[in-house]
């Protein structure tokens, strides 16, 4: 069993590897929102979701 | 999180005060030593309502109010309007901040006591200046939620009497276990993702509802392929019989050719023949002549329109004669007028001409609306009138073409009689063919403009229908892609929640472990197998701490594995943590005071070793240290539960704040002595509900 919850929901839920690199960004990005640096994240989910949906 | 200094104005029973909280790593113990009575519950409860306000009829029934009950009785009795005020200064820091907390209670006599609360934080910048205080409750309680959550506080801060509490199923110890867990597996950050998360996919489902109303097209794109192969089909067909007919006319044309050549090769025939390909010339040009024609009738069709509106032009003209406006008499050309001092005709244009040529501006184009229309009715009826004339021009160019072509033909039928007259058979015969392929010919050529026309449809339709069905591709294409994001938004939010149980699972796990283990360096009846646990699993007991003995818990598994409840468990496919927790609550019971305090020593342990545990691996999961503030945590403690916990708890956090009572600290000040930074005392003021606080 993982012990990152993280990565073991991420493999129960079948996300591919570029899908797994999105999800990660997203929370990097929510990580530095967090810390009261001002970003759009809407923008950023929609870039990296482009990204992943690339074949 | 660490505490730098409080100080007190007009407090409970703290008038005055202040307190530095000095520690260093090795002597990390802030000690206050209080007499019973003398203020220790009142400070612990303090912080608390620095932080978040306070309940003190939790404490106190006979004096609920932050302000002293000295100054809240004289207030009583004091004039309408008179006022006091209490208030906590806190200073501390977090994450490398320092912060300026400032709690402040008035109370003012006005048809009784009426009091007002307000708070304020700032930062403290390196050079000891404050930053603009927030001063929205709400705000400040958001930002002190994220360095100390107030569910927190009741794992952090303890008086005695709680302490009992704790392991009863008590919501506090609940609603602490929550919290850390809430705060150091940073639940807020997968919250904000979740809401941001949701926006977009919101957006994109909106977008997916307007392509599909857009597109209406469920089938749609199976229907346009089914269209397009059947008109294809058509076309194809219709190709080919256009080559058939066209061939057809070919040999007609080429058999016409032939027969003529041999009939203008004989001398019986040579010269009407030779007048027969001479009209047949002639109708061909004026074919094209009429063809020309005809395709200019059509062109002057396309304002046909016009013929119509005739009969609403003349309605116009008759509603508007009230404006007998003379035809090109604009505004431009009466203001020319009125620039010259004398008419076209000579006359002098005086005043009174003037006027009335102002006035008549007024009523013409494009100043007045009827003048307007007046005047386009006027424009549109000569526009009418010269596309009449265009009609009727191509018509009589048209049916004059046509006529002539009769009388052309009506000529070769009489050259074509001539011919056969008194001919020889060769030439009848000839003549015969002539005819049977001259028939060919105009049915492969009415045939042909048939399936022109028809070939010419037919590829508009498809034009129409590769149009629809690549605008229905590209809709396609921004469905799935659409469709695609969505799909990945959907699962990103499942993965958030999932997030969160696993995290709340781990955590669970982490700290009955750390639990255990504080148990077990803390109390005696460790040894005896005594052991606690926190419930991970039953909904309805979420969190509770409960204890057993580890002897009893196997003797009931043991029992229950004989009877088959084990199995039974694990046919419903329960874990064996499950089972366990299961037996566990079967055979949870009851503490004695002094292991309840036990108990809740080992749980404020764990909360604070989980919280302050090393997580740099998982990223996205936070350290936090909290202070510990505890009262009388020795009191009814005795034996090894006693030695143990002196010895062991300024191992509990990074700065302790411990006040303890005289006789208690006598017992256990050998074991404390090496670890305190600092120390207080508080001294009980002969006055009723006045204490002092004095350095030691």
């Amino acid at each position: 069993m993982k012990n990152d919850p993280i990565e073991k929901a991420l493999e129960e839920l079948s996300f591919s590897e570029k899908e797994k690199a999105a999800f990660y960004a997203i929370i990097k990005e929510a990580k530095r929102k967090q810390k009261g640096i001002v970003l759009d994240l809407k923008v950023l989910i929609n870039e990296e979701i482009e990204e992943a949906l690339k074949k | 999180m660490k505490l730098i200094s409080i100080e007190y104005h007009n407090y409970r029973c703290f008038l005055e005060g202040r307190i530095t909280f000095d520690h260093s790593p090795d002597k990390n113990i802030v000690l206050i030593e209080a007499p019973n009575g003398g203020g220790k519950t009142e400070m612990v409860f303090s912080f608390w309502w620095a932080f978040y306000g306070f309940d003190f009829s939790k404490i106190k029934e006979d004096t609920p109010y932050s302000l002293n009950a000295g100054l809240y009785l004289d207030l009583q009795n004091s004039k309408e309007g008179a006022s006091e005020s209490c208030w906590i200064e806190l200073q501390f820091e977090s994450d490398g901040e320092k912060y300026f907390l400032k709690r402040t209670e008035t109370f003012t006599k006005k048809k009784g006591i009426t009091n007002i609360m307000s708070v304020q934080l700032s930062k403290i910048k390196e050079n000891g200046e404050r930053s603009l205080p927030e001063v929205n409750n709400d705000n400040v309680e958001r930002q002190l939620n994220r360095i100390i959550p107030k569910n927190i506080l009741a794992g952090i801060i303890f008086d005695g009497e709680r302490m009992r509490k704790l392991t009863s199923n008590n919501e506090d110890s609940i609603a602490v276990v929550r919290s850390v867990i809430t705060q150091i597996t940073n639940k807020e950050l997968f919250l904000m993702c979740k809401t941001e998360l949701s926006q977009v996919r919101k957006g994109i489902s909106k977008e997916l509802k307007e392509i599909e109303k857009k597109e209406n097209k469920t089938g749609l794109t199976t229907t346009l392929e089914g269209q397009i192969q059947y008109i294809d089909g058509r076309l194809d067909i219709d190709k080919n019989l256009l080559e058939e007919n066209r061939n057809k006319k070919e040999k007609a044309e080429y058999m016409l050719e032939n027969i003529s050549n041999q009939m203008a090769s004989h001398q019986d025939s040579k010269k009407y023949e030779e007048q027969r390909i001479q009209l047949q010339n002639e109708i061909e040009n004026l074919q094209k002549e009429c063809d020309k024609n005809l395709d200019l009738f059509y062109k002057d069709l396309n304002d046909g329109y016009l013929l119509i509106a005739q009969p609403l032009l003349n309605d116009i003209k008759n509603i508007i004669t009230q404006y007998d406006v003379p035809a090109g008499l604009t505004v431009e050309a009466v203001k020319s007028i009125l620039q010259r001092d004398t008419c076209v005709c000579g006359r002098e244009i005086g005043e009174i001409e003037r006027h009335i040529m102002e006035e008549l501006i007024k009523t013409l184009p494009p100043d007045n609306i009827n003048s307007t229309l007046n005047e386009m009715a006027r424009l549109t009826g000569q526009a009418a009138q010269d596309m009449r004339d265009k009609i009727r021009t191509s018509y009589i160019h048209l049916t004059t073409c046509e006529e002539k072509i009769e009388k052309k033909k009506e000529s070769i039928n009489q050259v074509s009689s001539l011919i056969t007259k008194d001919a020889p058979s060769i030439i009848k015969e000839l003549e015969k063919r002539r005819e049977e392929e001259q028939n060919k010919k105009i049915q492969a050529d009415s045939l042909i403009k048939e399936i022109n026309q028809r070939i010419i449809e037919y590829t508009k339709q498809l034009q129409d229908l590769y149009k629809l069905r690549d605008e229905s591709k590209q809709y396609n294409q921004e469905h799935k892609k659409l469709t695609a994001k969505d799909k990945f938004l959907r699962k990103s939010l499942e993965a958030i929640d999932l997030i969160d149980k696993y995290n709340r699972q781990m955590a669970l796990v982490e700290i009955n472990d750390r639990i255990s283990k504080a148990y077990a360096l803390l109390s005696e009846d460790y040894e005896r197998g005594r052991r606690v646990y926190v419930t991970q699993f039953e909904d309805n007991e979420h969190y509770r701490m409960v204890s057993y003995y580890e002897k009893q818990f196997n003797d009931f598994f043991e029992q229950n594995e004989k009877n088959g409840t084990i199995k039974g468990f694990k046919n419903t496919g329960m874990t064996d943590e499950e089972i366990k927790e299961r037996i566990i609550l079967q055979i949870a019971n009851s503490n004695s005071t002094g292991q309840s305090k036990i108990n809740s020593l080992a749980f404020a342990k764990a909360i604070l070793d989980y919280s302050n545990t090393d997580r740099e691996e998982k990223d996205t999961q936070l350290t936090k240290s909290y202070p510990f503030l505890i009262d009388s945590p020795f009191t009814e403690l005795s034996g090894e539960n006693l030695h143990n916990s002196a010895k062991k708890i300024h191992e509990f956090a990074e700065q302790i704040v411990l006040l303890i009572s005289p006789e208690s600290l006598s017992g256990v000040e050998k074991e404390l002595e090496p670890y305190i930074g600092s120390r207080y005392k508080i001294s009980k003021q002969r006055k009723l509900s006045q204490s002092t606080i004095n350095k030691e």
